[in-house]
C-alpha cells in the first residue's frame, strides 16, 4: 500500500510526472465510501426521536437516562463533514443501549448548528448546559463554533471532546474540559509540508477562507512550507465566494506548482473549477475541511483529478482490523450508506463515555454525573479505539491533545472524482 | 513598459508595478467578464431610478431569480447536473430572462406599487424592498437549502484566441457578447420604440407625459420588466460561468451592480455598460496589484469616492443617454 501510494503521488506531482501507469495500479488501491447521497433529512429524524424518548423519560424508564449532546453543521452546507460523525455516535450509543449492562438508558442529543455559526453556538451550548440530563458533549465538529463555546462548557464542568475541531489554539486556552480527539491544524499542515518537499514543488499559492480553521490552517501551511523547499508566491485570505476570477488571474500570473486551501468543500471545489477552467494546473492540496464526497462532483470530476486532501481521520472502509469491519457493516446496515468522514471518529468518542458511565455506573446511576465523566476522560489512557489509542497531552500550551496524532493522505485518482485512501503520511511522505 | 532590464544607466521613472503592465491584459479580460455581469445587473438598479427615482434594492433577488430559473431548466433538460451541449445553455438562457422579469414585475406590483399608490416618502420604498428581499431569499432558501447547487457544465472552457499570453475563452467571449447584444437591443429599444419614448418621457417628467397621454403605470411595469429581463439573462451568464448558484447568489453581484451604476451615472442606460465594464477592471487590476483579498474593498472606495468626487457619475444621469 505504502509503496502504491508513493507511485501515485509521484504521478500527481508538480509537473515531474513520469509515469502514467503509476495512476493505473493505483485505481486498484480500495475504493472510499461509496459515493451514496448522504440522507440530509437524517438529524432531523435523530433528534425528533430524541424529543419523543425524553418526554416519555419520567413517565415509564425503568432505568434513569442520561444524554450525550452533539453540536455541529448537521443541515447546512458542510453537513457532509458533520452527520457521519453524529451518525457513528448514535450507532456506538444505540449499541450500549442494547447490551442493557449500564445502570443508565443512553440518549443522543444532537443539535444542530447550521452552517457551524459561532454566534449561534452559544445559545446551543447553553441549551446542553440546562439539560440536567445531559453529562457529556461530542463537538462541536468546526473550529469557530468549537471556541464559541469552551467557556460555557468549562463554566458548566460539561465534558466535550471534538471529533473534527482542529484549529491549533482550541487547546491553549486552558479550557480542562475540552479535548481534542484527533490531530490538529498544525499536524496536516506539517503532513502538507512533507507532501511538498516530496513532490518537489518549488512555488505554492496558500488561500484560505478567512474562518477560524481555514485561516489558521493556511497560515501554519504557508510557514511549513518554505522549509520544504516551496517559496510562498501568493497568500491571501478570500471570504467565501462565487466568483474567483480576480484570485484565478492572480494565480496565472503567479505561476505557483502548488495551491494549498485551507478551508471548506463549497469554496474549494468551486475554486478549483474555476482555476482549472481558465487553465491553471498546479496541484491543489487542501485539508480535511475539503474532503468530502461532493468535492469532486462539485468541482467537476475532470478538473478535480489529481487533488490532495491531508486529513486526521481514519477510513474505516478500508481497516483490516476487526472492529472496524464490524462498524462499517453495522453502519451501513443502519444508514444504508457507507461510513463516511468522521463517522468513526464520532463512534470512539460515544464509546469513551460509554466506558466512562459504565465506569461511574459502578456507584449507582445517581453517580454518572458531569463531573465523574469529566474526571474519567481526564485520566483516560491507552483506549482503543477504532481511530486511534486515546490518551491526553498534559502540556498546558497544548492542553488535551490526542496523543496518537495520525495523519491520512487522500487523493482524487483517476476522473471520477472520488478521494482514495493513499495511506498515512509516515507512509506517503516519510 | 516593463522592459527595464537595458540600459541600467538612463535615468528613469520608477517601474510601473506589474499589475499595471505585463499583467495588465489579463487583468482587462477577468475585468470585463465580471463587468459584464455588472453591467446587465446595473441597468436594472438605472431603468428604474431614471424612472421612478428610486433605488429598487430588491434587484439582486431578480438576477438570483433568473439564476436559479436557469438551473431548473437546465435540471430539467439535461437530468440533473450532467454536463450538457452548449445548445442547452441558449435554451436556459430564455427562462432565466423571463424569470427574472417575472420577479422584477411582481415587485413592482406588489412592493411598490401599493407604497405609488399612497403617495409614500422614499424611505418607505426602500423598507419595502429591503422586505421584498429578505422574503424572496428566505422563500428559495426554504425550498432550495441552503447548500450551492451545481450549474451543468454547458459550455465547456475552450482557447479561442490569445493576446500575448493571455489566453481568452470562448466563455468569457460568450458572456461579453450576450451582454452587448442584450444592452444594444435594450438601448434601442428605448430610443427607438414607441413605448422607449414613452420610458423616457417619463423620466423627464412623469406629470407632462401623463397628461401627453402616457399611461405611467403601463411605463413603470415595463420599465421593471426590461431591467428584470436583463438581470435574469446574467443570472443564468453567471451561473454559467462561475458554476454554481444558491438563495444568497445576488446579494454581492447585486451591491457591486449598485456600485457600478452609481459609477456609470444612475439613470442612464450606457452609463450602466461603462459603470460595470469599468467597475470590473478596476476591481481586477486593483486585486492584482493589492492582492484579490481587496477585492470588495477596492469596489466600495470606488462607491465613496464617486459619491464625493462626481455624484452624478461618469456619463451623468438621466435615462437615455446622459442628456436629462
Amino acid at each position: 500500500m505504502a509503496v502504491l501510494a508513493a507511485l501515485s503521488l509521484v504521478a500527481a506531482g508538480c509537473g515531474k510526472s513520469k509515469t502514467e501507469t503509476a495512476s493505473a495500479t493505483c485505481v486498484s488501491a480500495p475504493k472510499l465510501s461509496a459515493l451514496g447521497s448522504t440522507t440530509r433529512s437524517l438529524p432531523g429524524g435523530i433528534s425528533m426521536a430524541g424529543q419523543i424518548t425524553a418526554s416519555r423519560t419520567f413517565a415509564s424508564a425503568a432505568k434513569p437516562v442520561v444524554k450525550i449532546g452533539f453540536i455541529g453543521d448537521l443541515t447546512g452546507s458542510n453537513s457532509n463533514l458533520v452527520t457521519p460523525g453524529a451518525n457513528g455516535a448514535k450507532l456506538a450509543i444505540a449499541e450500549a443501549n442494547a447490551k442493557g449492562d449500564l445502570p443508565v438508558t443512553i440518549e443522543f442529543a444532537p443539535k444542530d448548528n447550521k452552517e457551524a455559526n459561532p454566534t449561534t453556538a452559544p445559545g446551543i451550548a447553553q441549551g446542553l448546559i440546562n439539560d440536567r440530563g445531559v453529562i457529556a458533549v461530542i463537538g462541536p465538529a468546526f473550529s469557530g463554533e468549537t471556541s464559541a463555546v469552551q467557556p460555557l462548557f468549562k463554566a458548566a464542568g460539561i465534558t466535550h471532546i471534538t471529533q473534527s475541531a482542529t484549529r491549533d489554539d482550541l487547546t491553549s486556552g486552558g479550557f480542562t474540559t475540552f479535548f481534542r480527539g484527533l490531530a490538529s491544524n498544525f499536524d496536516e499542515a506539517s503532513a502538507a509540508a512533507k507532501i511538498v518537499k516530496k513532490l518537489g514543488c518549488t512555488k505554492a499559492a496558500v488561500i484560505d477562507d478567512k474562518s477560524a480553521y481555514g485561516q489558521d490552517l493556511g497560515s501554519t501551511a504557508a510557514t511549513k512550507f518554505p522549509f520544504a523547499g516551496a517559496k510562498i508566491v501568493d497568500r491571501e485570505s478570500i471570504a467565501p465566494a462565487t466568483d474567483y476570477t480576480s484570485l484565478v488571474d492572480t494565480l496565472i500570473t503567479k505561476k505557483p506548482d502548488i495551491v494549498f486551501y485551507g478551508g471548506y468543500e463549497p469554496q474549494a471545489s468551486i475554486l478549483l473549477k474555476q482555476m482549472r477552467e481558465k487553465g491553471v494546473k498546479a496541484l491543489f492540496m487542501g485539508g480535511d475541511g475539503m474532503k468530502d464526497i461532493k468535492f469532486g462532483p462539485d468541482a467537476g470530476v475532470t478538473n478535480s483529478e489529481g487533488a490532495i486532501a491531508v486529513a486526521p481521520a481514519r477510513d474505516p472502509n478500508v481497516a483490516n482490523d476487526e472492529a472496524s469491519k464490524t462498524f462499517v457493516k453495522d453502519y451501513t446496515a443502519k444508514y444504508k450508506v457507507a461510513p463516511d468522514i468522521y463517522a468513526p471518529e464520532g463512534f470512539d468518542i460515544a464509546n469513551i463515555y460509554i466506558a466512562g458511565i459504565a465506569e461511574c455506573g459502578k456507584g449507582g446511576a445517581s453517580a454518572v454525573t458531569r463531573a465523574c465523566v469529566l474526571k474519567f476522560v481526564t485520566d483516560l489512557k491507552d483506549f482503543k479505539g477504532l481511530t486511534k489509542t486515546f490518551g491526553w497531552t498534559t502540556d498546558p500550551k497544548a492542553l488535551h491533545e490526542v496523543t496518537d496524532k495520525f495523519m491520512n493522505v487522500y487523493q482524487i485518482v483517476g476522473k471520477n472524482g472520488v478521494f482514495v485512501l493513499l495511506g498515512e503520511i509516515t507512509q506517503v511522505a516519510p | 513598459m516593463g522592459a527595464a532590464s537595458g540600459r541600467p544607466h538612463t535615468l528613469r521613472s520608477p517601474p510601473m508595478p506589474d499589475c499595471l503592465s505585463s499583467e495588465l491584459p489579463l487583468r482587462l479580460v477577468g475585468g470585463l467578464t465580471t463587468g459584464s455581469i455588472y453591467a446587465l445587473i446595473a441597468l436594472g438598479y438605472t431603468l428604474v431610478y431614471g424612472v421612478l427615482q428610486l433605488i429598487n434594492f430588491a434587484h439582486s433577488e431578480v438576477f438570483m431569480g433568473g439564476s436559479l430559473a436557469g438551473l431548473l431548466t437546465l435540471n430539467a433538460l439535461t437530468h440533473h447536473g450532467q454536463s450538457a451541449g452548449a445548445i442547452y445553455f441558449y435554451l436556459a438562457i430564455i427562462p432565466g430572462m423571463l424569470a427574472g422579469g417575472l420577479v422584477a414585475v411582481a415587485l413592482e406590483r406588489f412592493a411598490y406599487r401599493p407604497l405609488r399608490r399612497r403617495g409614500a416618502s422614499r424611505l418607505t420604498y426602500l423598507i419595502s424592498a429591503i422586505g421584498a428581499s429578505l422574503l424572496l431569499q428566505n422563500i428559495v432558501l426554504l425550498w432550495r437549502g441552503n447548500v450551492p447547487e451545481n450549474y451543468p457544465t454547458t459550455i465547456t472552457a475552450v482557447p479561442v484566441f490569445s493576446i500575448g499570453t493571455v489566453q481568452v475563452f470562448n466563455r468569457d467571449l460568450i458572456l461579453f457578447v450576450a451582454m452587448l447584444l442584450m444592452m444594444f437591443g435594450l438601448d434601442r429599444f428605448v430610443r427607438w420604440s414607441r413605448t422607449g419614448k414613452g420610458i423616457r418621457a417619463v423620466a423627464q417628467d412623469p406629470e407632462t407625459a401623463g397628461m401627453m397621454g402616457v399611461n405611467i403605470d403601463r411605463v413603470i411595469v415595463i420599465t421593471f420588466l426590461l431591467g428584470g429581463l436583463l438581470a435574469g439573462g446574467g443570472g443564468v451568464l453567471y451561473g454559467m460561468y462561475f458554476g454554481r448558484t444558491r438563495f444568497d447568489i445576488g446579494f454581492i453581484p447585486g451591491i457591486k451592480a449598485f456600485t457600478a451604476a452609481v459609477l456609470g451615472g444612475i439613470g442612464n442606460i450606457r452609463g450602466a455598460l461603462v459603470g460595470g465594464l469599468s467597475l470590473g477592471v478596476i476591481e481586477n487590476v486593483g486585486s492584482g496589484c493589492l492582492g484579490s483579498q481587496w477585492k470588495d474593498v477596492i469596489t466600495f472606495v470606488v462607491l465613496v469616492l464617486v459619491l464625493m468626487v462626481r455624484p452624478t457619475g461618469l456619463l451623468g444621469e438621466g435615462v437615455g443617454g446622459g442628456t436629462k
